[in-house]
């Protein structure tokens, strides 16, 4: 019914009772629709001049009496913990406002339950556009709870859906199977997964969706390599993300069935299934041909404006076929990287190195960014020749410049500013970067993930002056003995240890530097160590006081485990949210939640794996060859089992209102 | 044209010659000079919500910015980040409160995008992490609910004081 004065107050009526019912509880779903935000601004815009003075501005300009757009603004802003916990219950008029919000962005991962439940309270699904949904180790279960409270229909204003790491073939197909006609973004990641076939079909359909303009799969690597999934006929998107490598075949299929695609990246195009190798033959010419016949051209490619191939390892010849098909193509991006502190180098192949190559197939384009790593010794000749082909007119035209640095035996040549967030810092034997003080200081800016072999640090501080070389760095990685007493100082020349969030550790540290390095990390947030630096922590008596996002105890041989003491470990970090802890027994985990609990928002229990086991029988058994595999096999099973039972009767148990999974023997909580 | 300039009149009656292509970053003089047909040289372009002195910081804010590229389009993925604002917007940006404010409504009403998104950052920037009281505090907005009311919030507060 509206209003039976007038039409024309019926919204303002309505407003204002909405504003009636939720100054009271704003918890309190109201299934009153609410006004949208035209009427709120208009409704609020005459409460806004009515406090103007006569030059135009209101006497005391504040938040509460800011019109209301301009709020919604400010929370636009903000994420939705903050407007939950430090908005709500200001004042009568922001409950009003917030309960007519309606461009949320939910974040569904690594939350607490209790957090969780009051989000569900306080915002409705239709002011949701934005949603996060996550049901990995760091919050087991909540998918279950979330689809038992919300009909997923109820999402109307949906634009931008991303789901990580959900299992559940059930899950997934409900979820996209209820996907509304107006979602725009889709991002579904589970590097992990056993999608069945009809999810998979399921997912390929919602891509036709008219309304979906944006796709990021990042699915278990053989699915995209798989030229059997079957792109829908006709899809609008214009970026596609893929992460794992493309084969030829769906790249063809979907540049065909795309006709708006804009943009797309992949680790790369996986060309071999069509190529033919001229290096097979001796006769060079011949074999051009040969390839020249096999390799179909592509069809729908000139829509295409930007590539990104971000793990790539084509070699430029089959560069050199495919980048002059996208004829509208003005930013391409080749990435050629290594992890190198794992990842050996014997890629050799110098034609990548060669400006006047890459010349020719980037006349078109506005922007590059490339990473090329190769192995690079003595036979390779003079680093120089390939810095000349770099430097030519063209290359000063476009304002691109390619810097060099040269290792042991590892060439690394990238456009400036280096465009990957991970770096693996050593020490250079050479470095050629062009002559431009500003290039210099901003060549390291992308990077946010930064990991230092700390042998090619020792006394850098001496080497370096002025701003620090990686400004950006929020994840360190230090690897590589640490005994120098200077070595702090020359980390610090390299980043700001203020802006540290993520720090990892894994071999042994001197016990009281260390102490005061992990507490000039002052924003720290997550810190990933093993057993043996948190016995040097114990060692010098180390007390982390502030609350601690996530604590990661990683065990680097699983067939000998190093556990944790506990006991002093809860005296070391007695506030911390996330925890992952390989432990010996069902005392170690109960004492953890007694002692940390009020804090903890999930923990993962990490106990001995079926290897150490092994490894003990092989220790033990080495002269009984009686055993024979069926009867071992049999017994394993049942140990399992065993040990199953055991994890799930004590995780039942274990405190109320908890979610529990176990896999791998690892206990996986989600409490509070 | 590149030199050209325009007339700008604050509401309290002050005006002030700008570049066309620096007035240009507001889109609502853009849209007066382009689509209402307003010459560059002759007329004043009236702006009766903004007063002389927001006006001149608006200007100066424009003017620094004037070789910025475009702002992305809205993407609802982007990270919200409050600590990507510039040093030297940090510096404009220290204002009192009202002044900040004001810059709020001068940038939504002027449609400066740029603007109006760094301004409304700094306002988030001072909320994040507070609490309602320090939110009463921080803004001096006044605690409107009843006895009643601040109970019932209490007990819906009990699931974060608990940590």
């Amino acid at each position: 019914m509206g209003c039976k004065q007038c039409k024309f107050l019926s919204s303002k009526h309505r407003v204002n009772d909405c504003i009636e019912q939720n100054v009271y509880s704003i918890t309190t779903q109201s299934t009153t629709n609410s006004s949208n935000r035209t009427n709120r601004y208009h409704q609020d815009k005459h409460q806004y001049d009515a406090s103007f003075t006569t030059i135009g501005f209101p006497n005391l300009l504040t938040l509460d009496n800011l019109p209301v757009e301009l709020v919604y603004h400010i929370f636009d802003q903000l994420d939705t913990f903050t407007i939950v916990t430090s908005m709500l219950n200001v004042c009568r008029r922001l409950n009003s406002i917030i309960s007519t919000y309606n461009h949320y962005h939910l974040d569904l991962q690594s939350i607490s339950m209790k957090y969780f439940n009051r989000l569900c309270l306080v915002v409705r699904p239709e002011q949701v556009t934005s949603l996060t949904l996550s049901d990995g180790n760091e919050n087991v279960g909540l998918v279950a709870v979330f689809l038992k409270k919300f009909q997923w229909q109820s999402f109307k204003q949906l634009r931008s859906l991303r789901l990580v790491n959900i299992d559940q073939n059930e899950q997934i197909a409900q979820i996209l199977l209820s996907m509304t006609n107006g979602l725009e973004r889709l991002s579904v990641e589970n590097p992990n997964e056993y999608y069945s076939e009809t999810v998979m079909d399921i997912l390929m359909t919602i891509l036709s969706k008219k309304s979906l303009s944006k796709i990021s799969l990042d699915l278990a690597r053989n699915r995209i390599l798989n030229p059997s999934i079957i792109w829908p006929m006709e899809c609008f998107l214009r970026e596609i993300k893929l992460t794992g490598l493309c084969h030829i075949s769906l790249f063809r299929n979907i540049l065909c069935c795309s006709v708006n695609l804009k943009k797309f990246q992949a680790f790369d195009i996986d060309l071999d299934d069509e190529w033919i190798d001229q290096t097979d033959d001796d006769d060079g010419e011949e074999d051009d041909e040969v390839a020249a016949r096999q390799m179909l051209p592509l069809s729908n490619s000139s829509n295409l404006l930007s590539l990104s191939l971000v793990y790539a390892r084509n070699e430029i010849e089959k560069l050199e076929w495919l980048l002059p098909q996208f004829s509208q193509l003005i930013s391409f991006k080749y990435l050629n990287v290594y992890d190198l502190h794992t990842e050996p180098i014997y890629e050799s192949d110098y034609s990548l190195l060669d400006g006047g190559r890459w010349e020719k197939m980037l006349v078109n384009c506005q922007d590059f960014q490339f990473i090329s790593t190769v192995h690079f010794d003595h036979k390779a000749g003079n680093v120089h020749r390939y810095i000349a082909t770099f430097q030519t007119q063209f290359w000063q035209d476009k304002s691109w410049n390619i810097a060099f640095e040269q290792y042991n035996k590892t060439l690394l040549v990238y456009s400036v500013p280096y465009p990957h967030s991970s770096f693996y810092y050593d020490r250079p034997v050479f470095v050629s970067i062009p002559h431009n003080p500003f290039l210099s200081s901003q060549s390291m800016r992308n990077v946010t993930k930064l990991r230092i072999n700390l042998t090619a640090v020792n006394d850098l501080r001496k080497q370096i002056i002025g701003a620090v070389r990686f400004p950006h760095v929020t994840q360190l990685v230090l690897d590589g003995q640490w005994r120098n007493t200077g070595l702090s100082s020359s980390i610090r020349s390299l980043v700001d240890l203020s802006r540290i969030q993520k720090f990892t550790r894994f071999e042994r540290v001197p016990t009281t530097i260390f102490q005061t390095f992990v507490f000039d990390l002052s924003t720290v947030q997550s810190l990933t160590l093993t057993a043996s630096v948190l016995d040097s922590l114990n060692a010098a008596v180390f007390q982390y006081s502030q609350c601690l996002r996530s604590l990661y105890i990683v065990q680097l041989y699983e067939i000998y485990p190093h556990f944790v003491n506990v006991e002093p470990f809860c005296t070391m970090f007695p506030q911390v949210q996330h925890l992952d802890i390989p432990v010996d027994s069902f005392d170690s985990c109960q004492y953890i939640i007694d002692r940390l609990g009020r804090f903890l928002i999930n923990v993962i229990f990490r106990f001995p794996h079926r290897e150490r086991d092994e490894a003990d029988d092989i220790e033990d058994d080495d002269d009984d060859d009686e055993d024979d595999e069926d009867g071992r096999n049999e017994d394993d099973n049942n140990d399992d089992e065993d040990k199953n039972a055991e994890l799930i009767e004590w995780a039942q148990n274990v405190r109320q209102n908890h979610q529990y999974r176990i896999r791998d023997r690892n206990m996986y909580l989600w409490l509070q | 044209m590149a030199g050209n300039k325009i007339k700008l009149q604050s509401n309290d009656g002050d005006t002030f010659d700008v570049d066309v292509e620096i007035a240009k970053q507001s889109a609502t003089i853009k849209t007066m000079l382009e689509d209402l047909g307003m010459s560059e040289e002759d007329d004043v372009i009236p702006l009766p919500n903004v007063n002389s002195a927001i006006l001149k910081k608006v200007i100066q804010w424009a003017t620094h910015h004037k070789d910025d590229p475009p702002p992305p389009e809205d993407d609802e993925n982007r990270e919200k980040n409050l600590s990507d604002i510039s040093s030297w917007d940090q510096d404009f940006l220290k204002v009192d409160q009202g002044t900040l404010f004001e810059l709020i409504l001068a940038a939504n009403y002027l449609d400066i995008k740029g603007l109006l998104d760094v301004t409304c950052k700094t306002v988030a920037n001072m909320i994040k992490g507070r609490t309602p009281e320090e939110i009463r505090r921080q803004f001096n907005i006044k605690n409107d609910f009843t006895p009643q009311e601040e109970e019932q919030i209490k007990k819906e507060n009990e699931w974060c004081e608990e940590k």
